[in-house]
């Protein structure tokens, strides 16, 4: 993969008249992969549907809070089959509390794209920061911070953001949304020590090349080294990286939340109506099966997209 | 490589649509049993089931998890203390009968009842001779004495022990004893005016009380009294090893895992009027997945949970299936289910303020997450009706259509406080079970009115010692409602309404007068209930102490709960302990 | 390759230390600093001052907080105990705590959830290996081929799993769903030495759960490895020099799986640190679980316990592992 990058990039210093950039050249194979750009244009119509969750809702006449108890039997079960789906709750009502199914999935994909998405950001930018700086510098810049990768990787991830989790829920006067950020921050800093390696590892090998030493000698400072030569060709894995890391994100959110540690009631999540389901499926199938979905297809999608993305950027490696 | 990923990305859909779809069309549990002989619904509630003379077997039993402590002076869980019965025996006791008739204390280690003399002040009983322990030793006068002293230790808490403290000692007017305990104060005892309030004389004990308490018989049938022997008591930790005066004792003890009884050698038929019972065996196991229990009662093998019913799937199984519905029981507890709305909390300290919740409130949707009208029987009143002199159709803020809200009212109330688009209030609740989704439940309601609810979730371990059970931290967290259940320490409105509404039962921890009210017609009333001995008054007195309670508008009842239990068909002797909680009474049941 | 392996095992110590370090002040200043005192989750719900007091001095919890961490760890190698003036308890080494919710010594605890976790742990890396790594030979032998695309595509479908919706799907479809499929009925731990079939009956849908994603997951690496390293040039040198294709697999067999000892390493010690969402489930009382109710419980000392000793099993995967890919690639050892 460095190795055509860096050809490539030596093929367009060489070339002025007509050459295209590797940017260029990964987009025409993404645009070629006819399942890479279903599952973009599927994650695309999701997050346009969850941006847009207030307005398609208010337009159907259902939302996520208000509970319609007409449609739950005595005891709190859906009356009709299939979990209580009809014209006006076109996916069902939940169990007990009557909310419209359809709705908190669309406000759920706001919690779930948001949350993984700005945790991505997170966890590539600190990998990023201490990948090429231990990579770069050496000696004992590096001892240190991979020393301080590997207690990072120590840590029983799951076991430590729920600690925190419930620590923090006990401070008076938060705002609520503070919960949020507080979750993006832990699962953007929990996931970055992996891709700080690796881009360690990648600044290692690309700190020794050629093209470097060509740039140090001609005088060029470090800055200018990192941000013009070494960024430049990093940017593709981190983009493959990122790509692949969004469903894991996805997962991370969804399991927080299912073990009740997520984002707080009524704010919808995927992860806390599946863990509502699990008590309830056996009479309630339904209500179990759609957020499953939902999940499944959206964590699909997106590795069908970091396939896509990795392949379109380094063809040959594993087709 | 288009081709590879479309066909995965279509073998991956394909493999997960028919996994689902399995699910889906199949699901349902039906489980095919033959129908019970001698089991009806509810026959445990009025009667007793299967009644036999058989014993032998052993009980296989359920429970989330622990109970606060086996100590019978430390224990507050209701079902705890029905399992009191299995181990330990008190001078009275609760009668082995359903109903009304299991309510009424009867001699249990005494020879009769209690007489009175002196107003009220001078209490004297006789124990029986010849009763044992399972060490063997024979069970005295004085160590329901010492048992007794040891509550004003302060190791030994947890327990309902403040009825007694300042009745049978000197306390200050923070509510404070001086008498110290037996451990350290081996060679004092409690005092009344300088004279000991407990005398033992032979077998016979004489109680001197600081003033007259008509439901003292109900006092010496809690197992606080339970006799302890000096010698086998290991202050804090005595709850590892329990010294048994009952029919069982205990074979193995885990905190996590579960508990063992068998049969104690030492106590015989012969000398025990209260219980019969007929296991050789009780082993019962700890399982903090509710819905595992629920589906081995269901396949019969786990014969009954003893801390509470099943949930609403295993409901549903039930009422759909007809030999499962005759071995299910659906009584009505002495538990109601309120809100507390704290008046100590702005804007609540406005009572049209409270009073708008008090309308706004959708006790329908509240109950159907309970179960329906088999989780509860709405409630319009605090006090429940297993109270003598309650009134279960009171209701003085009527809830509207279905029960589900009168928001006409709610808005002229919130006018009336001066909010009229509502204002912002933080609900206490801890997210276990369903107390996640009655928060969702009544969020969603009180914002019908413009009332917006912020989420203060508490541990169970805390919740009602340091979280609600704070008057100061409701005041820093701003804690303005919490939903809760109570129950009455023993059958009379004294034992229902004393620590949560009497102005001189706030305590600065494990207080359960969580709004702090302190009305004074509410503290005479309830100062002067146990003085009096009439049936009549007392009523009386019930019904205007509920009254004042509900015009106040600090308690918020949606519903007196029902539990629904569903036990095995192989169950002998069967009957629901109503005074106690309504759960089944372990101690008498056998197997066939 | 002695001294690399003192020099891992002190880095490993000190990673321990330092992740001791941090859950203890996480949960020790934590409540303090958002005004709750610690104290009050061990006593009964109705406590006297002077009970509060006593229980706060027999924890230790009126010391200053790197007093108490100094204790802690000191118990962990010579033991403690615990008193308040009239009674008192000893913990024998290594003292984890003494929790007195369950009033048990953390160690007792933690022995006597370990073997679920251990058995969920085994029997899943059992099966994922022999399930995934054939797959992802299989795949990358025959590449391209329809039974390479069918198999990538479950692998695909599986790592688009979270564990716990599998391990949900499965209960609906196994233990709730249509009577002819319902072949594990009431899934509980039941332990081997109680009964050695039911141990292992119903471990088989726990065991599912997390070898399914994970065997997808070491397919597609395995795979992706292979074809890999059968482009480096030294491979390719073999191949066109004539060696015979099974000794040339061989080697690149060899190059391939070694990266997935590293993965293996730490996916083992994640699990028997706590599988947490799966034991949650499917309600094992493994570690996780006991983690997560403890957690829940806020009960500090079996937090601690698990955490640390879920810190410790990390970082020996991590040197076990080390040490084997020294032997297989001799590269690594000399840097």
């Amino acid at each position: 993969m460095m190795k055509s990058a860096a050809a490539t990039a030596q093929a367009v210093a060489d070339a002025p008249v007509k050459g295209r950039s590797l940017w260029a050249i990964a987009w025409g194979r993404l645009r070629r992969d006819k399942v890479a750009m279903a599952s973009l244009i599927f994650i695309i119509l999701l997050t346009l549907a969850a941006i847009f969750a207030p307005l398609i809702t208010k337009w159907m006449g259902v939302d996520p809070t208000s509970q319609d108890l007409n449609v739950l039997g005595d005891i709190g079960f859906p009356k009709g089959p299939w979990g209580g789906v009809s014209w006006k709750h076109i996916l069902g009502v939940e169990p007990q509390l009557g909310r419209d199914i359809f709705a908190r999935l669309l406000y759920g994909a706001r919690i779930s794209l948001g949350i993984s998405l700005s945790a991505t950001v997170i966890s590539v930018v600190l990998g990023v920061l201490f990948g090429i700086t231990a990579g770069f510098f050496g000696g004992w810049i590096d001892a240190v911070i991979s020393r301080f990768l590997d207690v990072m990787l120590a840590f029983p991830v799951l076991l430590f953001a729920i600690a925190v989790l419930v620590i923090i829920s006990n401070i008076p006067h938060a705002p609520n949304y503070f919960r949020i950020v507080l979750l993006i921050l832990i699962i953007g800093v929990f996931s970055f020590a992996y891709p700080a390696r690796i881009i360690r590892g990648q600044t290692i090998s690309l700190r020794e090349r050629e093209f470097v030493e060509a740039s140090t000698s001609l005088g060029a400072g470090t800055s200018r080294i990192l941000f013009s030569e070494l960024l430049p060709n990093l940017a593709a894995p981190i983009l493959v990286y990122a790509t692949l890391i969004i469903p894991v994100n996805i997962i991370f959110e969804a399991t927080l939340s299912f073990l009740g540690v997520g984002v707080q009631p009524p704010t919808p999540s995927w992860g806390g109506m599946l863990a509502d389901a699990s008590t309830v499926f056996q009479a309630d199938p339904f209500y179990l099966v759609v957020p499953a979905v939902a999940l499944f297809v959206t964590v699909l999608a997106f590795n069908l997209l970091g396939d896509g993305v990795r392949d379109a950027f380094d063809p040959k490696s594993t087709r | 490589m288009t081709k590879t990923r479309g066909l995965r990305a279509l073998v991956s859909v394909g493999v997960a649509t028919g996994v689902i779809a399995a699910g889906l069309f199949g699901a349902g549990v039906a489980t095919a049993s033959t129908r019970p002989a001698g089991m009806t619904f509810n026959g445990a509630v009025t009667g007793v089931e299967n009644p036999s003379a058989k014993t032998g077997g052993t009980l296989k039993l359920a429970a989330i998890g622990d109970c606060d402590s086996w100590d019978p002076a430390r224990t507050y869980y209701g079902y705890c203390w029905v399992l009191q019965r299995i181990f330990t025996r008190s001078l009275l006791a609760y009668p082995s009968k359903p109903g009304v008739a299991g309510a009424v204390p009867v001699p249990d280690l005494a020879t009769g009842l209690p007489k009175y003399t002196n107003g009220g002040k001078t209490v004297t009983i006789t124990l029986k001779k010849g009763q044992k322990y399972s060490t063997g030793a024979v069970i005295t006068a004085g160590d329901i004495k010492y048992a007794i002293e040891r509550t004003y230790s302060d190791q030994i808490t947890g327990g309902p022990v403040s009825y007694l403290t300042c009745l049978l000692d000197t306390c200050d007017k923070n509510g404070l004893a001086q008498y110290q305990g037996p451990y350290k104060q081996p060679s004092n005892q409690p005092k009344l005016g300088g004279k000991p309030s407990i005398v033992v004389s032979g077998n016979t004990l004489t109680f001197h009380l600081a003033s007259p308490f008509s439901d003292f018989n109900n006092l010496l049938a809690m197992s606080v009294t339970a006799p302890v022997p000096a010698k086998n008591d290991t202050g804090a930790t005595y709850t590892n090893h329990v010294v048994s005066s009952g029919p069982f004792e205990f074979k193995s003890y885990n905190a996590t895992t579960g508990v063992v009884w068998v049969r104690n050698p030492f106590w015989s038929q012969a000398g025990d009027p209260v219980v019969h019972p007929h296991a050789t065996e009780i082993d019962l196991n700890y399982n903090s997945d509710a819905t595992a229990t629920d589906n081995a009662i269901l396949s019969s093998q786990v014969d009954y949970s003893v801390d509470g019913g099943q949930q609403t799937p295993a409901l549903l199984t039930a009422l759909g299936n007809p030999s499962i519905k005759a071995r299910s029981d659906n009584p009505v507890t002495i538990f109601t289910r309120y809100v507390a709305v704290m008046q100590k909390v702005a804007p609540l300290n406005n009572i049209h303020c409270r009073k708008a919740i008090f309308y706004a409130i959708n006790k329908y949707a509240l109950r159907v997450i309970r179960g329906g009208s088999y989780g509860g029987q709405l409630a319009g009143t605090m006090m429940n009706p297993s109270v003598p002199g309650s009134n279960a159709n009171y209701n003085p803020y009527p809830d509207g259509a279905g029960s589900q809200g009168n928001l006409v009212a709610a808005k002229a109330e919130l006018a009336a406080c001066g909010q009229p688009n509502g204002f912002y209030v933080n609900v206490a609740y801890v997210p276990t079970g369903r107390g996640l989704k009655i928060y969702e439940a009544l969020q969603s309601a009180l914002a019908r009115v413009g009332i917006h609810t912020g989420s203060k979730q508490g541990v169970a371990a805390t919740f009602y010692s340091t979280f609600i059970g704070s008057p100061a931290n409701i005041l820093k967290q701003k804690l303005g409602l919490a939903v809760v259940g109570w129950g009455a320490d023993f059958p009379s409105a004294y034992g229902f309404y004393q620590s949560i509404a009497n102005g001189n039962a706030i305590l600065p921890a494990g207080n359960s007068n969580y709004v702090s009210l302190n009305d004074p017609k509410i503290n005479k009333l309830l100062d002067s209930f146990e003085a009096t001995s009439s049936a009549s008054t007392q009523a009386k007195m019930a019904s205007q102490i509920d009254h004042q309670v509900m015009a106040d508008a600090v308690y918020l009842p949606f519903q007196f709960d029902k539990t629904f239990y569903i036990h095995t068909s192989r169950l002998t002797n069967l009957y629901l302990q109503a005074a106690l909680g309504s759960y089944y009474d372990t101690v008498n049941a056998g197997v066939q | 390759m002695v001294r690399y392996i003192i020099r891992r095992v002190l880095q490993a110590i000190l990673v321990v230390i330092v992740v001791s370090v941090v859950t203890f002040g996480i949960f020790q200043i934590g409540p303090v600093v958002f005004g709750a005192d610690p104290t009050y989750l061990y006593v009964g719900k109705v406590a006297s001052p002077n009970e509060v007091k006593a229980v706060r001095h027999k924890l230790g919890l009126d010391k200053p907080v790197p007093v108490q961490y100094w204790i802690f760890m000191k118990g962990i190698v010579v033991g403690r105990d615990f008193s308040d003036g009239t009674s008192t308890v000893h913990c024998s080494a290594p003292c984890l705590g003494y929790s007195f919710r369950y009033s048990q010594p953390v160690t007792q605890l933690i022995a006597g959830a370990f073997p679920v976790t251990l058995s969920l742990t085994v029997g899943a890396a059992i099966l994922w290996l022999s399930i995934g790594i054939p797959i992802g030979i299989i795949s990358a032998l025959r590449r391209g081929s329809l039974l390479d695309r069918s198999l990538m595509a479950f692998a695909l479908a599986g790592v688009s799993f979270p564990t716990f919706v599998l391990g949900l799907l499965l209960l609906l479809i196994f233990s709730y769903g249509p009577l002819w499929l319902r072949w594990f009925p009431n899934p509980h731990y039941v332990p081997f030495t109680q009964n050695p079939w039911e141990w292992f009956h119903n471990l088989i849908l726990p065991w599912l759960t997390i070898a399914i994603t994970s065997a997808a997951l070491y397919a597609r690496l395995t795979r992706a490895n292979i074809l890999e390293v059968n482009s480096e040039d030294y491979i390719r040198t073999a191949v066109a020099k004539g060696l015979p294709r099974r000794s040339v697999n061989r080697h690149s067999m060899r190059s391939a799986l070694t990266p997935l000892i590293t993965i293996f390493g730490i996916d083992v010690a994640g699990l028997l640190a706590g599988a947490i969402v799966t034991e949650q489930v499917f309600n094992l009382p493994g570690l996780g679980k006991l983690a997560v109710d403890a957690i829940g419980q806020q009960d500090l000392p079996v937090i601690m316990g698990v955490t640390i000793l879920g810190a410790v099993f990390i970082v020996v995967a991590n040197i076990i592992v080390d040490i084997l890919y020294g032997v297989a690639d001799p590269r690594v050892r000399f840097q």
